[in-house]
């Protein structure tokens, strides 16, 4: 009898634990909104910030922030898929393979700080891109790298082998594997990593606060060598006005917008995996 | 064979095959050159320094670059947001695996992972406007901005993450091993601990790792409650202090790219990189040793 | 037209094959019985180089399929995998139409205007044509097992192989389907040389000019002392 009380005052308390969990991360969610729907005016989206960012829009930093991640995606998804492809078809199971894959795992982990201070001796320094939207993009390509690899990386290990073989025992070439079978397979893996690097490329301040962006001066790049407004830079300057209401709301503002971009990108990239697993179960 | 790769594990390759090598010579590069370019940035500091560096109390721009205040903030920041968040993670993860069911499970692991993905800027955001006014106002103290403030900010972060992946690695052990127990008379709870637990061990020290590696190399969420302040903190965590990203995050625009103060910047982030390096090899060290 | 010489494979140090030395006469059937794991898929396998993926296969001797050496580090893969089909123990269509399976090995030599002509003729070949003539664009999974398994073989066909290797390929099929497959081979041994691994000894026994044992790595041919070897094995591994 003891023993089964004991056991019910653990279950009551690790379930309140949890239930305590989830509460407060939807208080998050509920803080976001109560704070950032005010904010949300007719032209807050479209209009560009006044007033160094205390009214008027965020259209510039949204445009910027888009960019960004949309240009970081264009640079990475070769590498990642070329370097997928060449790690899972052309290299037999190895040292170098396992190197490559620890690798993998080693930028991922890696604070992304450090990709804005070795990227901007590399690309802005050596390369001479400056602190430009340019190099906050590469910085960005390099460190969604690994989410996409690992996305790519699962979905081709995921297609069947009796797929490949039955290619193989046609006689079709590697290459032909690859365009026939292998890539239209794969498919939705690589676009549930585009979507998660695009996620991840969004929600991150430190590595391109110092590289690539600026709060004020520039609306829309017109160079290659200019820097570009985004959202996150917009919020860690209002916030550190934490002092001034006006821009604190702002910040709200623009923080329910990059919330909701980041939940997007996230949610899209589970129905497209969802599509993966059906189809690989064909 | 027209090219012998043989000691790399190459198969032969065709022209399109150059292609995939060529991209996959570039990620190693990237790879590489990351930790090349740390070390190599960092000779100047560390030659004018030695040891020092990584021993000195004081951090005066033209003067002497001293890393401890950030070690020791990074160090104490991290420990912080891992004892708040173990406790709580596993009861949620237990709870969550063993015994809901598995639609409202599904729901709760999606949340979870949803909110695995929130930026660091919004938690800066959220702490800068309630966080550090609360922790002000409960312990009594003159600045709200302390190490336990960004500890504590830390833990609510990697939460969801640290949770959704123990949950996983205790939802893996196969059913079998639940039933052999409850049919030799153990109590849910038993089994839950004795046999699901264990087994999942290294599932969750990975978990753990993973979420210990996010929290400590955070920039954005730290910097914006922890008071900026480069002193070794002794035992007392309600004082502001300064952790080695948060450091890299307010000084990096100022020193960019050149000078010893720059080299200082890229000697705290060569440290950064070993620290959570060594920490995810030992913890890898552990999650092979234990699943043999 | 195919000759085994000397030839030896071994997995990892362990030897599956042992000095195979026999040759299989061109537009003929061949049978090789044997239990499981006595080497026959990997004899298939070594044929048609699948194994080159997998590491530590290793290989001794020499096959030599019209005098070339299949064996060589040299040897054009690709193109010896065109001259030798190799049909599954199960089938294996593509997710994809009736029609693209059949012309899925040889879309890049042919024209798509030349796709219906092909897929009759490779259809009418394994008498399936008249089952899937109306339904082309259909999805090939929707087929049963055994019009699976004559798709695969239409689509091996269409690549033009002389030789046909066929890995039990009436072990996952009803007995309707594997009377059809047995009596397709018949029609089809004019132009091909085939060679047929089965564990059955009465099948192997009625479809095929010459069957061949295969037990502990080695081959013989079917005489007095292998009659202990025909029990009633039901299933193959």
């Amino acid at each position: 009898m003891n023993a089964i009380t004991a056991e019910k005052m653990v279950l009551a308390l690790i379930g309140g634990v949890t239930f305590l969990i989830v509460a407060l991360l939807f208080s998050i969610l509920g803080v976001m909104l109560a704070k950032g729907l005010p904010a949300m005016h007719s032209g807050f989206l479209f209009d560009a910030s006044r007033d160094f960012g205390r009214s008027g829009g965020i259209f510039y930093q949204l445009t910027g922030t888009l960019m960004l991640m949309a240009v970081a995606v264009l640079w990475s998804l070769p590498v990642a898929l070329g370097s997928v492809l060449f790690q899972t078809e052309y290299l037999g199971a190895g040292k170098f393979k396992n190197l490559l894959t620890q690798l993998t795992y080693i930028l991922n982990a890696t604070p992304t700080i450090l990709f804005g201070l070795v990227g901007y001796i590399f690309f802005g320094v050596y390369l001479d891109a400056g602190v430009s939207w340019v190099t906050g993009s590469l910085i960005l390509a390099v460190m969604i790298l690994p989410t996409l690899q690992v996305s790519i990386r699962e979905a081709v290990e995921a297609l069947p082998e009796k797929y490949r073989e039955t290619g193989m025992a046609l006689g079709l070439s590697r290459p032909t594997q690859i365009w026939r079978i292998i890539l239209p397979q794969s498919f939705y893996g690589m676009v549930t990593g585009v979507l998660l690097g695009l996620a991840r490329a969004a929600g991150e301040t430190a590595a391109i606060m110092f590289t690539a962006t600026t709060f004020s001066g520039i609306q829309f790049p017109q160079l290659f060598s200019d820097p570009v407004p985004t959202l996150q830079t917009h919020i860690l300057v209002l916030a550190q006005e934490a002092a001034n209401p006006e821009s604190i709301a702002q910040a709200w503002g623009a923080g329910l917008v990059l919330l909701g971009l980041v939940f997007l990108l996230t949610l899209a990239a589970w129905a497209f995996r969802t599509r993966m697993v059906m189809e690989s179960e064909l | 064979m027209k090219a012998d790769f043989s000691g790399l594990g190459i198969r032969h390759v065709e022209p399109v095959g150059w292609v995939f090598a060529v991209m996959n010579f570039i990620f190693l590069l990237c790879a590489v050159g990351l930790g090349l370019f740390l070390v190599v940035e960092s000779v100047p500091v560390l030659r004018s320094e030695g040891w020092g560096f990584w021993l000195g109390e004081n951090w005066w721009v033209g003067e002497t670059f001293g890393a401890l205040p950030m070690i020791c903030g990074s160090l104490i920041v991290t420990g912080l947001a891992i004892f708040l968040v173990l406790p709580v993670a596993l009861s949620g993860a237990l709870f969550t695996s063993e015994y809901l069911s598995s639609s409202i499970r599904r729901r709760v692991k999606g949340v979870m992972e949803l909110l695995a993905g929130v930026p660091g800027i919004i938690y800066g955001l959220l702490g800068v406007s309630f966080l550090t006014a609360g922790v002000k106002d409960v312990l009594n103290l003159l600045d709200g901005n302390t190490l336990f403030t960004a500890g504590f900010l830390l833990a609510i972060m990697i939460l969801p993450m640290v949770l959704t992946l123990s949950e996983d690695a205790l939802h893996s052990v196969p059913s079998e091993f639940r039933e052999a127990s409850e049919s030799l008379g153990l109590t849910k709870l038993q089994t839950a601990l004795r046999v699901v637990l264990p087994q999942s061990l290294p599932g969750i020290v990975g978990a753990v790792l993973l979420g210990v590696g996010r929290a400590m190399g955070e920039t954005i969420a730290v910097m914006l409650v922890i008071g900026s302040l480069d002193r070794v903190p002794g035992f007392n965590f309600f004082v502001s202090g300064q952790t080695i990203p948060s450091k890299l995050g307010r000084e990096a625009a100022e020193a960019l790219g050149s000078g010893l103060h720059w080299s200082a910047l890229m000697g705290l982030g060569l440290t950064l990189f070993v620290m959570v390096a060594v920490l995810t090899f030992s913890g890898n060290l552990f999650i092979k040793r234990s699943s043999q | 037209m195919i000759q085994f010489k000397n030839f030896s494979a071994s997995f990892g140090g362990r030897k599956i094959l042992q000095e195979l030395t026999f040759s299989l006469p061109a537009n003929s059937i061949t049978s090789i019985i044997g239990a499981s794991g006595s080497g026959k898929t990997t004899l298939l396998r070594a044929l048609c180089r699948m194994n080159d993926r997998i590491e530590n296969f290793r290989v001794g001797g020499s096959i030599l399929v019209d005098g070339m050496d299949v064996c060589r580090p040299d040897t054009d893969v690709y193109a010896l995998r065109r001259k030798v089909g190799l049909i599954f123990q199960k089938p294996c269509v593509f997710p994809k139409s009736i029609i693209d399976n059949v012309v899925f090995g040889i879309r890049e030599k042919i024209t798509k205007k030349d796709y219906p002509d092909l897929a009759e003729k490779v259809l009418r070949e394994v008498f399936l044509w008249e089952e899937v003539k109306d339904r082309l664009e259909e999805k090939a999974t929707t087929l049963s097992q055994g019009q699976q398994q004559r798709l695969t073989l239409a689509r091996t066909l269409a690549v033009e192989p002389e030789v046909l290797l066929m890995d039990e390929p009436t072990s996952s099929l009803d007995p309707k389907s594997t009377a059809a497959i047995e009596k397709l081979v018949q029609s089809l041994k004019n132009r091909h040389t085939i060679l047929w691994v089965t564990h059955q000894h009465d099948q192997a026994q009625s479809i095929a000019d010459r069957v061949l044992v295969i037990e502990k790595g080695q081959v013989l041919p079917l005489s007095a002392p292998i009659v202990r070897l025909v029990k009633p094995f039901t299933k193959a591994g």
